[in-house]
């Protein structure tokens, strides 16, 4: 029972750091989200049978000890309390170009974002859920997770696009 | 006819493999005659593809049990810890035994004949090879809906594309999701999904006949088969592997895994059937 516990937990272990780098921005603080949320899930009683349902709980365990070790932050009380602080930018098509995104761009302005938009940015490009396996983490509808992953992205484009725009010097007339 | 275009979070839906197959049908017909659509979805493909290298993964391991310092006073509120000990030294025993896979070598049993046959006549049939990445997400979907649980996972790192799909094929009087994946310089693999049986466990099991090579395990009310024929021997091994995993976790393929079976492609020798 414990090594099939053990085996089943293994194939989620970089999953879960990934999701907990999107939280924490921290790799020292998300190893250790992931050893307590590893601990929580080996010695707890009761394991979800079905697979999907598994991973879904796992994800909740880590995001909960997330809230546990950072509540006090103002972060997290944003986070908690308030989801609408979501960036209202235009869901209109992007400008820009394909060609500044890559791996330094994302990593560098993900840092930037507020946390519930890194949040769902992990959970469904970095950890590859599903829209429905979302939102049983997040415990919010489809429809909702479908709009905070595009206006994320939006954000995140929209950002690395501004950052690379070079504005040149302009010669005020006197 | 509609000339709509679809809006930012649909084209968001469709790069993440959300749509049904007539909304996916769809968007792709748009993006075929519009070309500043066709430049979002590269954007939205490219911006996925470099967040999901974001973040650098450390070997993570399993929570090693602390230095136990009063003995008669700590050992009740360390039972948990204690436990967690026994699940790590049960598991590098469970690893030392069966390997990560529990992967075993058996001759080919009778009850996989069909499975055998389907390999067979798919991979002498000439179905095209197209690279293309979003072919497995929607396949995936596909999947899904022809045979509830089942999960397909993208190849394409191992240069392994999506060239064949059927659910018309019967096994053993139940209905059965055959998905083809050809390589580009003569490999063929197949990966058939079924209601199971019983004849597999949740371990990946090999099994071999003749030249051709089977991995076997059941997952969920599903069985698992990943079938090849004239693939060299490890890096068949590494790619069931790969499906295997992506199959119990129903998650694409992890980076590590991607480019390990990128190396693997560029260094093996083309497949003899």
């Amino acid at each position: 029972m414990s090594n099939d516990r053990s085996a089943q937990l293994e194939l989620y272990l970089d999953r879960l750091y990934g999701y907990a780098m999107s939280l924490s921005r921290n790799p020292d603080d998300s190893k250790d989200l992931v050893q307590d949320c590893a601990l929580k899930a080996l010695t707890t009683d009761k394991v979800p049978t079905d697979a999907s349902a598994y991973r879904s709980w796992l994800f909740r365990i880590l995001r909960n000890a997330f809230i546990d070790r950072y509540r006090k932050s103002k972060t997290i009380q944003n986070w908690e309390t308030d989801a609408s602080h979501l960036s209202e930018s235009s869901m209109e098509y992007l400008g820009g170009d394909e060609r500044l995104i890559n791996v330094l761009s994302v990593k560098f302005e993900m840092a930037k974002l507020p946390l519930a938009q890194r949040e769902i940015i992990g959970l469904i490009d970095v950890s590859g859920f599903s829209y429905e396996e979302v939102s049983k983490i997040l415990d919010i509808p489809v429809g909702t997770v479908m709009s905070r992953i595009s206006r994320a992205r939006h954000t995140l484009i929209t950002a690395i696009g501004d950052t690379n725009v070079v504005k040149f010097p302009v010669k005020r007339r006197k | 006819m509609n000339t709509k275009l679809p809006d930012f979070e649909t084209l968001n839906a469709y790069v993440d493999g959300e749509l049904d197959a007539t909304a996916t049908a769809e968007i792709e017909c748009a993006i075929a005659n519009d070309s500043d659509l066709a430049r979002q979805v590269a954007m939205l493909n490219q911006f996925k593809s470099a967040a999901a290298q974001s973040i650098d993964i450390p070997k993570i391991e399993l929570p090693q049990p602390r230095t136990q310092t009063k003995p008669q006073v700590a050992l009740s509120s360390c039972r948990r810890l204690v436990l967690a000990a026994a699940c790590l030294a049960g598991l590098a025993l469970f690893t030392n035994i069966a390997g990560p896979f529990g992967s075993t070598s058996k001759n080919g049993e009778e009850w996989l004949s069909p499975a055998w046959a389907m390999q067979k006549a798919w991979s002498i049939s000439d179905a095209g090879v197209k690279p293309n990445n979003a072919a497995a997400l929607k396949v995936s979907t596909f999947s899904e809906n022809m045979l509830s649980g089942s999960y397909v996972p993208d190849l394409t790192m191992a240069k392994l594309y999506v060239s064949y799909v059927s659910s018309d094929h019967q096994y053993r009087n139940d209905k059965a999701l055959l998905i083809g994946y050809a390589g580009l310089r003569g490999c063929k693999i197949s990966l058939l999904i079924t209601p199971s049986a019983g004849h597999l466990s949740p371990l990946m099991t090999h099994f071999e006949r003749d030249k051709m090579s089977l991995y076997g395990w059941q997952q969920d009310d599903l069985d698992y088969m990943v079938m090849a024929e004239g693939m060299p021997d490890q890096r068949f091994k590494s790619i069931a592997e790969a499906v295997y995993k992506s199959s119990t976790i129903r998650l694409p393929v992890d980076s590590d895994t991607r480019m390990a079976l990128a190396k693997d492609q560029a260094q093996s020798r083309p497949c003899q059937a």
